[in-house]
């Protein structure tokens, strides 16, 4: 008798504990950001996918997100390519305004270095004992992930280095191998290429988004050659992306990712932007943008620090004010 | 409580022993023979780490010392290394011997205890994280023990028991992204001191330009960390400082205002007085004096202390306040309107220039070597060091060596000359062959007497390994790059070697060769998926008709019929039928004939 009311009490317990954990997770705030930001391209003429992938890394880096926390994967040199005339710049825009390379720029991954093995192992975490910190994504259970690639693409794969492949049930499994690592609270995957859409099709993770720049059966353009540079600069859907970006969004605008879909329109790209949000428990409207590309942590302002003051006699405890301000507020 | 704590922290640091750092830079500037003109920077920190007990380890605490390099340094027991990056080739035709020789792309080498590959990987991949290069590609593919003639300049008593390792990676990117982390390894970065010359997008527009980053333990407990950047600029282009301002004050070529600083200000903020010595060697116009007028006058002159020839080295010191340094007097007037009869090829005292010929086959490879002594009285004795990766195999019965008495001979026509001149056949003193093994590459050693003014050529044939499919980098219809072969003058004895301006250590001059690229038969690398896709329809087609033909039961139409009787019941019908449409065929042929022969006139 005392045996059996002994398990259902502990049936019960267990109960609270896995109602606790879900909701836990649910409610769980997040607390840092990463980007890991990839062009799979190399040679001269995608130089538009490395001044995509650049301009993305402007966005993030301006946004708050600091290099350590940038995975940045870059299949070529062309700011030092000997055929690009303006040596150590890489420019999307016509004017040359906005030198995308600049001075201190942090490339983990570069050259032959960006393989379908190495960008698993990133995303996995299962490197070789030697492979330094920068290179390594240090996300915990707390990280917002920005996943954005580039490259040349087709109906569920994407080229890396033009030469392999990988697809879309590969990359679908590697987040799902994070999940179970507890590597991220949120992901979004943002991917710039032909048929992007595909890439998210095998997708099975919760708390995974997608956004890509067209769907099955169309291409993604680009927006515009340069003379000087001799090549096209950027792609549409990334163009529209920044402009988004640089417009609407500032380190603590209240920007929503709903208002960047609206703002992406068919008829600019010459595609049709799609995405996947099946699988996220938020709406769009309900998550700001500095969600995933900036890192404004939620934090609290008391109006004064109790211990320390600057004529340094000890001043009396208060509890603080009510109501403390968020400083990520405004929504 | 934390205020306790906050003091007591205050406390340790205080009374904590902090290292002895001595920092100095300097920068020399020096006309070369084209026109162009050499800076070369050199940050040299010498740090005197307190002795501390073993619980802490010896970089936990450092002042002007970058502390994530003492790290590496300190994890890896590294006694010295040396890491160099550069892009444009070093031109020795024109501007004679480098004060520091790179070759293109990245090169290290340093000296550790023991060779083992896990700790090398380490060092190289902690180092590629400091700095953003590829160095992690340095494997036992492409790294050699003993790889240069290099001596090492760190205390002897730390160097027993140590091996050098050294490689190059060729084809290494390199660009602002690798400067801007060398440049953090600097006390002040670029806020300060001269390192606020250095602008990149200026750096990487010059004809060559090459990064160093040198450790060395001085004595057990001192470490010195020399970073060097050198650069080739052009001063005809209208904006050629190392800095580029828009301050129009600055607009005529000269070199910018360093901040003004007495000798007793501290260096920044981190409470260390500099040193800082600005030489400008004037090594060109000593033959006309005329030709440079430095303006203003150098706080003095040093006479080289070594062989004549070279020039002497006007020295300035930075602290002074009012210098502002022009370079354009007389220089860019006269003296430098570029006059090609001034143009002295063959400036080093030995040439060396090394190709291939062959195709993309496998087995049609020839590399050659031409190794001329410019010295019209003097002998050279050098030694060839050159490794080729494992896929690059050489044929050794192949090797010939002929010498061209070259009185007339031009290194850089050796076709002419061949049909001129009669060729010696020598055999090298001193030859050393290291043959490859798959993923460990390959060594020649050559060392000889150059006679003077002769050109000695070295041919041998190789074949080409074949390689996996996954052994081929990216890009591999490009072709694979050799690194450059390296030549050393070792110096003659007797003879006192005149010190190159602010080279960091006395090192055998080093000539590099052209790099090369090799053509390997590259496969058509979407084969093996057409491949995977024939042999499993194939397999599957096989497959499906045996399992249906063993599994799969007839119900017969006549169960008691023999299997005699179902042949005389089949053949009928199986042969039959193709026999009859060949009858009606040969009836319609025959009868079309016969009314094609009626309607033909007669």
């Amino acid at each position: 008798m005392s045996a059996r009311w002994a398990w259902l009490l502990l049936a019960v317990a267990a109960l609270i504990v896995v109602a606790e954990e879900g909701s836990r997770e649910k409610n769980e705030p997040y607390a840092n950001n990463w980007a890991i930001l990839v062009d799979t391209s190399r040679y001269w003429f995608n130089y538009r996918h490395i001044a995509n992938t650049l301009s993305v890394y402007r966005t993030v880096k301006r946004l708050g997100i600091p290099d350590s926390n940038i995975i940045l994967m870059l299949a070529d040199d062309m700011a030092c390519n000997p055929r690009n005339s303006y040596p150590g710049c890489v420019f999307n825009n016509p004017d040359h305004r906005l030198n995308l390379y600049g001075d201190s720029i942090e490339v983990d991954y570069r050259g032959s270095e960006v393989t379908i093995e190495n960008f698993l192992r990133v995303l996995t975490g299962r490197h070789q004992g030697w492979v330094p910190r920068s290179k390594r994504l240090l996300s915990d259970p707390q990280s917002n992930i920005l996943l954005y690639m580039t490259g040349h693409g087709g109906n569920e794969f994407l080229k890396f280095q033009d030469q392999v492949e990988i697809t879309s049930q590969d990359i679908a499994d590697a987040i799902q191998v994070m999940k179970d690592q507890r590597r991220f609270h949120r992901l979004l995957f943002l991917a710039d290429t032909c048929q992007a859409a595909t890439l998210a099709n095998r997708l099975y993770t919760s708390g995974v988004a997608a956004i890509g720049s067209a769907k099955l059966g169309e291409n993604s353009y680009s927006h515009h050659n340069d003379p000087q540079v001799g090549v096209a600069v950027i792609d549409r859907f990334t163009q529209a992306t920044l402009e988004f970006f640089e417009r609407h969004v500032q380190p603590h605008s209240a920007a929503t990712l709903g208002d960047f879909l609206r703002s992406l329109d068919p008829r600019i790209l010459q595609s049709t932007p799609s995405w996947r949000w099946d699988l996220f428990p938020e709406r769009p409207s309900q998550i700001r943008a500095t969600e995933f590309f900036g890192a404004v942590l939620p934090v609290e302002l008391v109006s004064s620090y109790p211990l320390f003051t600057s004529d340094a006699t000890p001043m009396p405890i208060k509890p603080p004010q009510e109501p403390t301000r968020p400083l990520s507020a405004q929504g | 409580m934390l205020r306790l704590l906050l003091a007591f922290c205050l406390a340790a640091l205080s009374c904590g022993a902090l290292p002895n750092d001595d920092f100095q830079e300097s920068l020399l500037l020096r006309p070369l023979a084209d026109g162009k003109v050499l800076g070369h920077f050199q940050f040299s920190l010498t740090s005197t780490l307190p002795t501390s007990d073993a619980a802490v380890p010896p970089f936990s605490h450092t002042v002007l010392f970058p502390q994530p390099l003492g790290a590496i340094l300190h994890k890896y027991d590294v006694r010295e290394m040396h890491l160099q990056l550069a892009h444009g080739r070093w031109n020795y035709d024109s501007w004679g011997l480098p004060l520091v020789s790179a070759p293109i792309g990245a090169e290290f080498w340093a000296w550790t205890p023991g060779s083992d590959d896990a700790a090398w990987a380490g060092l190289t991949n902690s180092l590629s994280g400091l700095l953003g290069v590829t160095l992690g590609g340095l494997d036992a593919t492409n790294t050699r023990i003993n790889g240069t003639l290099f001596a090492p300049s760190a205390h002897p008593a730390l160097l027993a028991g140590t091996a050098m390792r050294h490689g190059m990676l060729t084809r290494e990117a390199f660009c602002t992204e690798n400067l801007a982390p060398w440049l953090k390894l600097l006390p002040c970065r670029q806020a300060d001191g001269l390192a606020s010359l250095l602008a990149p997008l200026r750096l990487f527009d010059s004809h060559h330009f090459a990064l160093g980053l040198h450790v060395r333990w001085v004595r057990p407990g001192t470490v010195e960390l020399v970073q060097t950047a050198t650069v080739v600029i052009d001063p005809r282009t209208p904006e050629w400082t190392v800095r580029s301002r828009p301050d129009p004050a600055y607009m005529s070529p000269g070199l910018p205002q360093p901040a003004p600083r007495g000798p007793g200000q501290p260096l920044g903020r981190l409470g260390r007085p500099a040193a800082s010595a600005m030489p400008v060697q004037t090594e060109a116009c000593c033959t006309r004096p005329d030709a440079f007028s430095l303006c203003p006058a150098p706080d003095r002159w040093e006479e080289p202390a070594c062989r004549s020839g070279a020039s002497p080295l006007a020295i300035y010191g930075l602290p002074r306040a009012d210098i502002t340094f022009r370079y354009e007097a007389g220089f860019y007037s006269r003296a430098y309107q570029y006059d090609p009869s001034r143009h002295v090829a063959g400036q080093t005292p030995v040439a060396a220039h090394r190709y291939l010929y062959g195709g993309g086959s496998s087995d049609d490879g020839q590399m050659t070597l031409h190794l001329t002594n410019t010295d019209p009285a003097r002998p050279q004795a050098v030694v060839y060091l050159d490794v080729y990766p494992w896929y690059m195999q050489l044929l050794m019965h192949t090797l010939t060596v002929r010498r061209y008495d070259a009185g007339a001979l031009a290194a850089r026509s050796p076709k002419a000359a061949m049909g001129v001149a009669v060729p010696t056949e020598v055999a090298f003193p001193v030859f050393e062959y290291v043959p490859s093994r798959r993923h460990a590459q390959a060594a020649l050693r050559l060392e000889a007497t150059l006679p003077p003014n002769s050109t000695t050529v070295v041919t041998v044939r190789f074949e080409k390994a074949f390689l996996h499919v996954s052994e081929h980098p990216a890009d591999a219809h490009r072709g694979f790059d050799i690194a450059p072969g390296q030549v050393y003058m070792v110096p003659v004895e007797g003879e006192d070697r005149c010190t190159r301006g602010v080279a960091p250590r006395q090192q055998p001059d080093r000539i590099l060769t052209e790099m090369m690229l090799l053509r390997l038969p590259v496969p058509d690398f979407s084969m093996p998926y057409n491949v995977i896709a024939l042999a499993t329809t194939i397999m599957a087609l096989f497959f499906g008709s045996v399992q249906a033909s063993l599994t799969a039961q007839y119900p017969k139409e006549h169960p008691e019929e023999t299997f005699p009787h179902w042949v005389l019941r089949k053949l009928p019908e199986t042969v039959g039928r193709p026999l009859r449409l060949v009858v009606r065929r040969a009836k319609a042929a025959a009868g079309w004939l016969i009314r094609r022969a009626d309607e033909a006139p007669a």
